[in-house]
């Protein structure tokens, strides 16, 4: 298990040095002036933008710009973006408003699925399970940002219930109605998977065994079905929170939510290299550490992938 | 064994990372501010998230605030007319040498006294080139700014010598040529205002929380990408604000910001939160009528590739523009609220608007067939270049139906590209090779700062107008600055913008407004060139 452990987090620096430099390469190689995007509307005079260049080392070749990063880097120095703010305080402002937002997606999204699965699955081919089907096919296959602005125009503007964008009235208000959106994908999936999952556990031996033993039919269910039927569940929820974690750009920017989605949008159009390199750094560290959590949660739930 | 700790493992773990999700949750709930409803005499403003909140240092996506912290030397005025403001007069003979007499008695929030060395500080850090403020051009034109500029090396000075206090409140302000502009350019103009001694100690930190000597003052810090709060300033000089306090709120996306507004969320939105393009025809219903459509100096054209052989004929450019129905554009896609380009000077600018564009500008689709083959045809596609992603997909696509039907043109091809950065990249680098539309905003009344920038050969946005040169309209130019008096300069600009539609390097389309919903909260809203005037802003009782 330990050299399990101590393998994968080899791997973990090797991915990490590996997508910073080629993050880094891409940003870098974006057409465009990030220079001549600071200033808006017009030119900065040459002096400015002389010292601007000097100031960011745009003026050195990409090599040096992103051994510069690097130096920081190891000097837990993330970089200064080009309006002259620390990557680092960007990033900390913007995370835990992207964590509310996702982990209350997460929640949504593993409470509902889960129970929209079971019921759809014992309810088959009855009502409860068409219905389920049809919301949850109309849910995957229509485009979020309508969804969004769907929710937005009924749910904030006309009936008031929630905010319309922004977080000013914090958790749990501001966060609902983009967390449901954000979430409303894997509801569906995660719905799919549990019916289809409860469906053939219930076909299975041991739960005519277990009713053959007299247990009753909602013990059956939630002792000896729900719990084989939500293993694939439990990796596919383990993998969308390192997703959901990692900000969604279209909701939270339909929604006015300053996560870190927004920031990487901006940063993206703005071309600011470091906020960029610096976000999606982190975000490979979240993936991979999903990644890792749901290998070792499969070492311990069966010894066999242990190598 | 083995398999019942198999069971009893499986659900556990799930447990375990939901209770640690509930944890986090929990966690963070506490983090909320709750606030709700709204304060009676207090309003709350849409905007973009500026870089800066200094005036001279930002990308200028903060006028609204800057109005609101910052006391102009000279305001612009009903009519765009500059208002002598914190100024009590400027005066010049030769408009080289100027004397800036300031009223005497103002006082920075935190009660420092304005004085003329408070305008020497905020000038001379604006112009010092290591601090890198995008703003820094503004006093190009003042004595002893290549000594703080160098083109290369370090700068030999920190202070600009033509720019001097003679005594407490009075500046005398050498320029290296004249300029009959300068107080046009001060009206509305970013840069100009006074820094207190505290920002010298750390601009940075001063930035997050700048005190000014305006209408307003900070009330707290500014709340990066969500809100900035202000209150009325009690040491303020000029007539105090009739509401108590303001916020501004920022979003990343104008569609939110319009739902919001509509929602009654946000009272009014800032110049820099702008109607999308796409709601424009709807927001005077979705308003009922609580709607302002201000004059703007804010034209758009379409340019010319002047590079490519394709284009070089006057002829073909006057077929494009004349193919173009700008009246049914403005009032089809627009909602009538933009107005249909007679010039590249509006009514906005000092001087007014010319019609110097006259028959390049009228709608004729039989003359744009004729001047199309009196120019030799068209064969192959037509490239119509324009940044995707803003609502101006059924603008550009207008554009290009019209030219199809009334040129005959079939192959017209729409290309998006997706960011400003990118449009302007291949702009600048000649990359294009078809029409491009592109605008020019300026928050001065003068035509130096669109004529300069964008036509003459020096301009910053040359490349805006596919790097057109000719040297008698840079000369015009020029005299027009260096004339002796306002109607002289007027008249030099006038002559000099004729001559460039002359050329004919672009097509002006339309004059953009700034539009402005508000909410039923407000009784009275006023903009002007330099952006939201929330001293004029009145609630209803």
């Amino acid at each position: 298990m330990t050299r399990f452990l101590l393998w994968r987090l080899l791997h973990l620096v090797i991915v990490f040095i590996g997508v910073t430099f080629i993050i880094y390469f891409a940003v870098w190689k974006l057409p465009g002036d990030p220079i001549r995007v600071l200033a808006g509307n017009r030119a900065v005079s040459p002096s400015t933008e002389a010292a601007l260049r000097a100031r960011y080392h745009l003026d050195e070749s990409f090599i040096q710009q992103y051994f510069h990063y690097v130096v920081g880097l190891l000097r837990g120095d993330l970089g200064t973006s080009f309006e002259g703010r620390p990557v680092s305080q960007q990033m900390s402002q913007a995370w835990p408003v992207t964590a509310k937002l996702g982990i209350t997606a997460w929640l949504l999204e593993s409470i509902l699925g889960v129970v929209f699965g079971v019921v759809a699955a014992v309810r088959h081919r009855r009502l409860a399970d068409h219905a389920i089907l049809l919301v949850s096919i109309a849910i995957i296959s229509a485009p979020v940002f309508v969804l969004a602005f769907t929710a937005q125009l009924a749910f904030g503007v006309n009936l008031k219930w929630f905010p319309v964008a922004g977080v000013s009235e914090g958790w749990p208000r501001s966060y609902i109605l983009p967390a449901f959106i954000l979430a409303a994908f894997g509801i569906a999936s995660v719905t799919r998977l549990v019916r289809t999952n409860v469906l053939d556990n219930l076909r299975a031996d041991y739960t005519r065994t277990a009713h053959a033993k007299g247990l009753s039919p909602l013990r059956v269910i939630v002792r000896h079905v729900m719990r084989n039927s939500l293993i694939p569940a439990v990796t596919v929820l383990a993998i969308d929170l390192g997703y959901l974690l990692s900000g969604a750009i279209v909701v939270e920017g339909v929604f006015n939510i300053p996560g870190i989605g927004q920031l990487l949008f901006t940063s993206v159009a703005n071309q600011e290299g470091t906020v960029v390199v610096g976000i999606a750094s982190i975000l490979v560290v979240i993936f991979l550490v999903a990644n890792l959590v749901v290998d070792v949660l499969y070492g311990v739930l069966d010894p066999r992938v242990r190598t | 064994m083995n398999r019942s700790r198999c069971r009893i493992g499986r659900p556990g773990a799930l447990t375990a990372v939901a209770l640690l999700g509930a944890a986090t949750v929990t966690g963070c709930a506490g983090g909320g501010s709750g606030a709700g409803g709204f304060d009676s005499d207090a309003v709350t403003v849409a905007e973009q998230e500026p870089d800066h909140l200094i005036p001279g240092w930002g990308n200028g996506y903060n006028d609204d605030e800057s109005n609101a912290l910052f006391a102009p030397l000279v305001a612009v005025g009903p009519d765009n007319q500059p208002v002598l403001n914190q100024a009590a007069s400027i005066k010049s003979s030769d408009n080289r040498v100027w004397t800036i007499k300031i009223k005497p008695g103002w006082t920075f929030s935190n009660g420092e006294p304005v004085t003329a060395q408070s305008y020497l500080d905020g000038w001379n850090t604006a112009a010092y080139s290591p601090n890198a403020w995008q703003f820094n051009y503004m006093f190009a034109n003042v004595k002893g700014y290549k000594a703080l500029n160098p083109a290369t090396g370090k700068p030999t000075a920190k202070t600009l010598s033509g720019a001097v206090a003679t005594d407490d409140h009075t500046i005398r302000l050498t320029l290296t040529k004249p300029d009959s502009q300068l107080i046009l350019e001060m009206a509305g103009g970013y840069a100009w205002n006074p820094l207190p001694k505290v920002a010298l100690k750390d601009l940075k930190a001063y930035d997050e929380a700048p005190i000014g000597d305006g209408p307003f003052m900070m009330d707290g810090r500014w709340e990066h990408n969500r809100q900035i709060k202000m209150k009325r300033s009690p040491t303020y000089a000029g007539t105090p604000a009739k509401v108590t306090a303001v916020t501004f709120k920022m979003y990343s996306s104008t569609e939110t910001a319009y739902t919001d507004l509509q929602a009654g969320n946000v009272d009014v939105n800032g110049v820099w939160s702008f109607i999308p393009p796409e709601k424009l025809s709807q927001v005077k219903q979705n308003f009922q009528g609580r709607v302002l459509v201000t004059p703007q100096v804010y034209p758009h054209w379409l340019a010319f590739p002047l590079w490519d052989n394709r284009f070089a004929d006057a002829k073909v450019r006057e077929a494009i523009s004349v193919s173009i129905d700008r009246k049914t554009i403005v009032d089809k896609i627009f909602g009538g609220l933009f107005e249909p380009a007679e010039g590249l000077l509006g009514k906005a600018n000092a001087g007014g608007a010319t019609g110097s564009c006259g028959d390049k500008c009228a709608y004729d689709p039989g003359r744009a067939k004729q001047l199309l083959a009196a120019a030799g045809g068209w064969s192959g596609p037509l490239n119509l270049y324009y940044i995707g992603g803003q609502g101006l997909d059924s603008y550009v696509q207008a554009i290009a139906n019209n030219i199809r039907q009334n040129l005959g043109i079939q192959n017209v091809v729409l290309k998006a590209i997706p960011t400003p950065a990118q449009y302007a990249a291949n702009v600048a680098d000649k990359k294009v090779d078809g029409p491009f539309i592109y605008q020019w905003s300026s928050s001065t009344p003068s035509p130096q700062d669109l004529l300069a920038g964008v036509f003459q050969k020096s301009g910053s946005g040359s490349a805006r107008a596919g790097y057109y040169s000719n040297a008698s309209v840079d000369s015009g130019i020029a005299a027009a600055q260096a004339a002796a008096s306002g109607s002289a300069a007027t008249d030099s600009y006038h002559r000099a913008e004729a001559q460039i539609m002359a050329d004919f390097p672009v097509a002006p389309i339309y004059q953009a407004t700034q539009v402005t919903a508000y909410s039923p909260r407000i009784k009275k809203v006023s903009i002007n060139l330099s952006g939201l005037d929330l001293t004029a802003l009145e609630l209803e009782k």
